[in-house]
């Protein structure tokens, strides 16, 4: 069997509601009509024979009184009869005389009793379909007759069929209406959803635009607006993922264009002396250690990234790490005539990774030396801001970067400066690595700068505060942090 | 264990009071009484005949239709259509007799004059059956489809069958178990008594149809002609014939009519509430009043209502059994 669409599905399910719903609605319709209408022309039946039957004095029936049944009867709507056959009233009834009687001698039993009867249905005598009353005339145990009222159940259901004739065009139009709404609703339930299928199909052959319309606000609306979301990001993931590809392979081939010329220049003895040879292996040297830099740094990265590698946390007196890092960096500052300068309060315990934290200082600090013109100055600042926080700031005065590209910062290879910064030997993602690093400490970091002034760096972390230690130790085993 | 005999005792009684006709209070031979038959509330009523003291009711709870009291008054029969045969009790000790395995399609029974033999109408087997005392069939007459009244004469030598349905009455020698005669009655006769003095048989009715019965037929026992019709309305049906003249019940009006031997009609007076039965003893007529399910005491001479006794519902035939000292 062919499956059906969802379309289809909702429209079949609001066809059967329309169905039902008039099919109940007639129904109960002739219902009410069945039970108060019914019920109200039997109650006045039964009024009409009773306060007809209230004139008989007892004894045999009066001409008198059977006159005045005769005369009610042509005024009213109803048919009237006086009966006082005792054939009609089944008083043979013991007896099988094979008789249809008006009265049939169940009901002589009821009229004994001094109620009236009603029956409804087909009355042989009539030939026709009837709502029948019959009210006794008593005197004293002797049924001398009765009063017997009848309609025919034509006349009582004409009101039906009225009621019908108005109810179907009603009918019709109410479904017609109900159904050109429903169309609609159709229309905008399923048109998005189709619209992603279709962008999904696109998506699947790698074209990511997706434009779903977005006509409301309610479900449907939302799953449009984020499936247009999702759609985007994807679109710039894989815009990234191709940059980086470029990247990576741009930041290896420069080095390695480098080994392999400078080696074939080697083989080919283009060396003519034994110190040009040396300059040239020199050359092979410095681009192998900066492919394996950055070989490093993008294994680290991915491992920082994949959380690979889980961050062996500790309470970590933050000020010691950066002393020990600026102790590696004072030659190298010394060399450049820069002025390394610092201020740091030693009681900010950072709850981190040792290694993590030194391998952020020394980026940012190699940062900051590599991007200082000689003569310059670079300070580095430790403090405590509020309890639960640290804040590192380095600062120095080296070109500055432009305000467009703060934002910028700390994505994979970008640089402000490529041709520079290459020469400067930078692999372009230590940045990328301590944003990451910072992010995983539960860290800030933050990026200020004015062309030709200098740039600030400031990285806030949060510190461990008192108790948090043995709550640290605790929580080692999660397989985040560990001590 | 205990439960397990109560339950066992119990099962015991429901078994034996399943397999057999319960017994009823006895009715003494000595005393007069009047017997109602109430086939609405399948009861029979026996009543004093002086004064409508209640001596017994039995609850029958079978649909019977009919009865009739044996020649020596000491068993009453009870029979109906639906009924698979004719119940037989002793009024003395209130026991069942054996039942008489007539099949279903009994409609009326009459005892011989001499008590030897019962006259039955079957409208199963279209049939007069005649039963020894013993319950053996001794013959099967073939009459119409509705046997509903049978009337004997003095002798017991003649049965006049005055058939429901078939429009016809007729008249059968019993000792040679043959029909010497049929004629024409109204359809629905019902009801008659034979006057075998002045030759004649008079038959009631209901009437057919929309038509209802307002006369009494008069036919001459000797060749069945119509003598006379003499007007007793509505749908005479019963009929009694005491030394005050011939006394006629008429359902459809509530009314009971007294007929002199010669056919004039010489009073009546308005009694019960759909009466079917009537019976005479004692200078008094008994009235079994259907609809009001009571039994009216009329004088016979006066026709003045003596007393209403209350019988059980639906009261359609009566019975008088005269008491033996």
């Amino acid at each position: 069997m062919k499956r059906l669409r969802l379309g289809q599905k909702v429209w079949l399910a609001i066809g059967a509601a329309v169905v039902v719903t008039l099919a109940f609605s007639f129904g109960l319709l002739n219902y009410f009509y069945r039970t108060v209408y019914m019920k109200e022309v039997e109650r006045t039946l039964i009024a009409e024979g009773t306060n007809l039957a209230r004139d008989y004095r007892g004894g045999a029936i009066a001409r008198e009184f059977r006159q005045q049944i005769e005369w009610y009867d042509e005024k009213s709507t109803a048919t009237i009869l006086l009966i006082d056959n005792p054939r009609e009233l089944s008083a043979c009834f013991p007896f099988p005389v094979h008789y249809d009687a008006l009265v049939s001698g169940r009901d002589r039993e009821t009229l004994l009793a001094g109620k009236p009867v009603v029956k409804t249905g087909y009355e042989k005598r009539f030939g026709r379909r009837v709502m029948a009353v019959a009210v006794p005339l008593l005197d004293d145990k002797r049924l001398m007759g009765a009063i017997y009222l009848y309609m025919p159940l034509a006349d009582v259901q004409a009101a039906t069929k009225r009621a019908a004739a108005a109810f179907w065009p009603l009918a019709a139009v109410f479904a017609a209406a109900l159904l050109v709404v429903g169309r609609r609703m159709v229309r905008q339930l399923v048109e998005p959803l189709q619209a992603m299928e279709r962008a999904a199909e696109r998506m699947a052959e790698g074209r990511y635009e997706a434009g779903i319309p977005v006509r409301s606000d309610d479900e449907i609306g939302r799953l449009a607006k984020a499936f247009n979301q999702m759609a985007d990001a994807i679109a710039k993931e894989d815009e990234q993922k191709r940059e980086f590809l470029a990247n990576v392979s741009h930041e290896l081939r420069t080095p390695l264009s480098y080994m392999k010329g400078y080696s074939e220049a080697l083989l080919a003895g283009l060396a003519k002396t034994k110190e040009e040879e040396k300059a040239y292996l020199r050359l092979i040297h410095r681009e192998t250690e900066r492919m394996e830099r950055l070989v490093g740094d993008l294994l680290d990265l991915a491992r920082l990234e994949g959380q690979s590698v889980p961050l062996e946390r500790a309470p970590v007196a933050f000020a010691q790490v950066i002393e020990d890092v600026i102790a590696m960096y004072e030659p190298i500052a010394a060399q450049k005539r820069i002025k390394l300068s610092c201020d740091l309060d030693y009681d900010v315990i950072v709850n981190g990774d040792a290694d993590r934290l030194e391998q952020v200082m020394r980026n940012l600090l190699d940062n900051a030396i590599r991007y200082t013109p000689e003569g310059g100055a670079v300070t580095v600042r430790l403090s405590r801001p509020s309890e639960a926080e640290g804040e590192l700031v380095i600062e120095d005065t080296g070109k500055g970067i432009p305000k467009d590209q703060l934002p910028l910062l700390g994505q994979r290879f970008f640089r402000v400066d490529r041709a520079r910064t290459r020469k400067e030997g930078g692999t372009g993602l230590g940045l990328a690595i301590v944003k990451q690093i910072v992010a995983l400490h539960g860290g800030a970091i933050q990026f200020d700068s004015d062309l030709g002034r200098g740039t600030t760096v400031s990285v806030r972390l949060p510190l461990v505060r008192e108790g948090e230690e043995t709550y640290v130790q605790d929580k080692g085993t999660d397989g985040v942090s560990s001590i | 264990m205990k439960r397990a005999s109560v339950w066992m005792l119990l099962g015991c009684f429901f078994l034996l009071s399943g397999c057999a006709h319960p017994s009823f209070p006895p009715v003494a031979d000595s005393l007069s009484v009047v017997i109602s038959l109430d086939v609405k509330g399948e009861t029979v009523t026996f009543l004093n005949a002086k004064n409508g003291g209640k001596i017994a009711r039995w609850n029958i709870n079978e649909p019977f239709q009919g009865g009739a009291l044996s020649a020596d008054g000491r068993t009453l029969l009870l029979y109906g259509r639906d009924l698979d045969g004719v119940y037989r009790y002793d009024l003395a000790t209130g026991k069942p007799l054996a039942e008489w395995k007539t099949g279903s399609g009994i409609v009326s029974a009459a005892p011989s004059p001499d008590g030897r033999t019962w006259f039955f109408g079957d409208s199963e087997h279209h049939a007069v059956r005649v039963v020894s005392r013993d319950g053996e069939e001794i013959a099967r007459l073939s009459v119409g489809r509705s046997p509903m009244t049978l009337l004997v004469n003095r002798a017991g030598t003649r049965l006049y069958v005055i058939d429901f349905q078939d429009e016809r009455a007729r008249v059968i020698d019993v000792d040679r178990r043959r029909v010497i005669r049929s004629f024409a009655v109204p359809k629905f006769a019902l009801g008659g008594v034979v006057r075998e003095k002045q030759g004649e048989l008079w038959v009631g009715g209901h009437g057919s149809g929309s038509r209802v019965e307002t006369n009494i037929h008069v036919y001459s026992l000797q060749d069945g002609r119509l003598l006379r019709t003499i007007a007793a309305p509505v749908m005479p049906v019963d009929f009694v014939e005491t030394d005050r003249g011939v006394f006629v019940l008429s359902h459809g009006s509530n009314t009971v009519y007294r007929v002199l031997p010669s056919g004039k009609r010489l009073d009546s007076v308005s009694v019960g509430a759909n009466p079917f039965a009537m019976e005479a003893a004692g200078g008094r007529l008994y009235i079994a009043s259907y609809d009001s399910d009571e039994m009216i005491v009329v004088d016979e001479g006066t026709l003045r209502p003596l007393a209403r006794w209350k019988t059980g519902d639906g009261p359609l035939q009566l019975l008088i059994r005269e008491g033996r000292t």
